[in-house]
């Protein structure tokens, strides 16, 4: 809104004046008009100005304190403040009261200012101004922000639609013999992280989590071309290392300076019971072995994707039936307690060897509540956990 | 007359103002009359503050001082509020006679 308009709108707010006396109401009436306030009624007691409100809708009050005949200003600025939605509304006192507690009194009612009385056009104009550029630019704020949360609320919606649902990770586990349960929860509104699966062939399946740098709506938007690319390119999409080169190379020529992503992409083959996957900087994946019962941390390394040319290799290691795979964000493991102590690797192994033959869900939640109790409730960065169990045969 | 410029652009909207005043002032003063032999404090100074208050928005400062004074002074004895009263008629009538010597086009008739 341009300072034109901004002026427009505070010149056009509806003021209510109220004063039993004639003369009073005459001259603050005459003061506003001839600085350009076109919407002015003036009512001559507390029990006209209550009942005129609702109707009137005023964005802010002049209110006269001794009103014989019936309720005086504080009262009529207590029922006024009583309702809601007067809560934040300018209420201006016109006194000449100069005695300290009856300015109290007239504070407690609700009073937002006072204006002297005998009431001077300059020191009107400018205590009008003021509380009504304040409210005006309130209420603007609060349009805004209104505004920018339905469309985060919309943005979020489709990042959560960019995720895997309940029926298609159920169709998944079925058919391919899996356990899978997930975690994202994004620091703001939105966020960078995204995971997902697809079943490539009846043996195949692939996991991905990304990580982009950042949080927030730019992050978000990186991880929605990102996505877009991965479905362009999926033809490439049983050679992990391949596929994250091919990414690389898109997000290379996208992303702004400073700006990257870290990714794992793996693929587990339910035949060779061997799952193939390629890295770019993950935070390190950990597999968690049925037979042993022993967790094993594996490589995450690889350049990040997007901050330069580089050829992801595929890597190769054995996926039997009852092991488990856990994916992570950097969030995980990299934000601090109170005591500035980070979750380990070795804290997780453990906490998972800990709970070895447990539903994915429940080593979900055990993470969950581990990483809570490490951090608190809030997030300081998107966090996304996924974890695929093959069942035992 | 400055008070009064500063809402009046004519000598109309003057004149309808001071018309108002001296309309008011005397319902005003025949309140505070009124209250002296029922003793009704309360009347007596709602009438006094409210003709102090148009008093000085018109910048009659002499008036609105007097009146001041009586709404201090509601409680005090009949003979007191009387003076007071004769203070507040008195000073009324010196408005309107410098009005109706120094600019008798702001006086209507009926003021």
């Amino acid at each position: 809104m341009s300072r034109s308009d901004f002026s427009k709108q505070i010149h056009a707010s509806p003021i209510l004046i109220v004063d039993d006396n004639e003369i009073n109401r005459i001259f603050l009436e005459k003061m506003l008009a001839a600085r350009g306030f076109t919407r002015l009624l003036s009512v001559a007691s507390g029990e006209e100005a209550l009942e005129k409100m609702a109707q009137f809708q005023p964005e802010i009050v002049l209110l006269d304190i001794m009103m014989p005949g019936g309720m005086d200003g504080f009262e009529c600025c207590a029922k006024i403040r009583r309702q809601p939605q007067y809560h934040d509304l300018p209420v201006l006192i016109q006194t000449s009261i100069t005695e300290p507690e009856l300015r109290v009194k007239a504070f407690a009612s609700g009073a937002t200012d006072f204006v002297s009385k005998p009431v001077y056009p300059d020191e009107l104009y400018a205590r009008v101004m003021v509380h009504l550029e304040k409210r005006c630019s309130l209420k603007a704020l609060q349009l805004y922000k209104s505004r920018i949360e339905v469309e985060l609320e919309s943005a979020r919606q489709l990042q959560q639609a960019i995720l895997p649902g309940m029926e298609e990770i159920a169709d998944i586990e079925r058919r391919c013999r899996l356990d899978i349960a997930s975690y994202f929860q994004p620091s703001s509104e939105i966020g960078g992280d995204f995971w997902g699966m697809k079943n490539l062939f009846p043996h195949q399946t692939a996991f991905w989590l990304v990580d982009f740098s950042g949080h927030g709506v730019a992050s978000a938007l990186n991880a929605f071309r990102l996505q877009a690319y991965m479905k362009e390119y999926s033809p490439l999409a049983a050679r992990p290392g391949e596929y994250l080169s091919h990414m690389n190379d898109k997000l290379l020529h996208l992303l702004l300076r400073g700006q990257f992503a870290t990714m794992f992409y793996g693929i587990a083959d339910t035949r060779s019971n061997m799952l193939f996957y390629a890295t770019a900087c993950a935070p390190h994946p950990i597999i968690l072995r049925s037979a042993t019962g022993k967790a094993e941390m594996m490589d995450g390394s690889g350049q990040p994707l997007g901050i330069g040319m580089h050829l992801y290799q595929t890597q190769i290691i054995p996926f039997d039936s009852g092991d488990m795979l856990l994916l992570y964000s950097d969030a995980f493991t990299e934000t601090p307690n109170e005591a500035g102590e980070y979750i380990t690797e070795e804290e997780i192994m453990a906490l998972l060897e800990r709970h070895a033959g447990a539903s994915s869900a429940a080593i979900k939640e055990i993470l969950l509540d581990h990483f809570k109790q490490h951090a608190g409730e809030s997030l300081s960065d998107d966090l996304t956990i996924a974890i695929c169990i093959r069942s035992a045969v | 007359m400055t008070r009064l410029q500063l809402v009046a652009e004519t000598e109309a909207e003057m004149a309808a103002l001071l018309a108002l005043f001296f309309k008011l002032a005397k319902k005003l003063v025949a309140t505070m009359e009124n209250s002296l032999d029922t003793s009704n404090f309360t009347q007596w100074r709602e009438a006094a503050h409210s003709l102090k208050g148009s008093s000085a928005n018109l910048g009659m400062s002499a008036l609105e001082e007097i009146c001041r004074e009586s709404e201090k002074c509601a409680s005090f004895s009949r003979e007191d509020r009387t003076a007071l009263l004769m203070q507040v008629k008195d000073e009324i009538r010196n408005i309107h006679s410098y009005i109706t010597r120094e600019n008798p086009s702001l006086l209507r008739p009926e003021a």
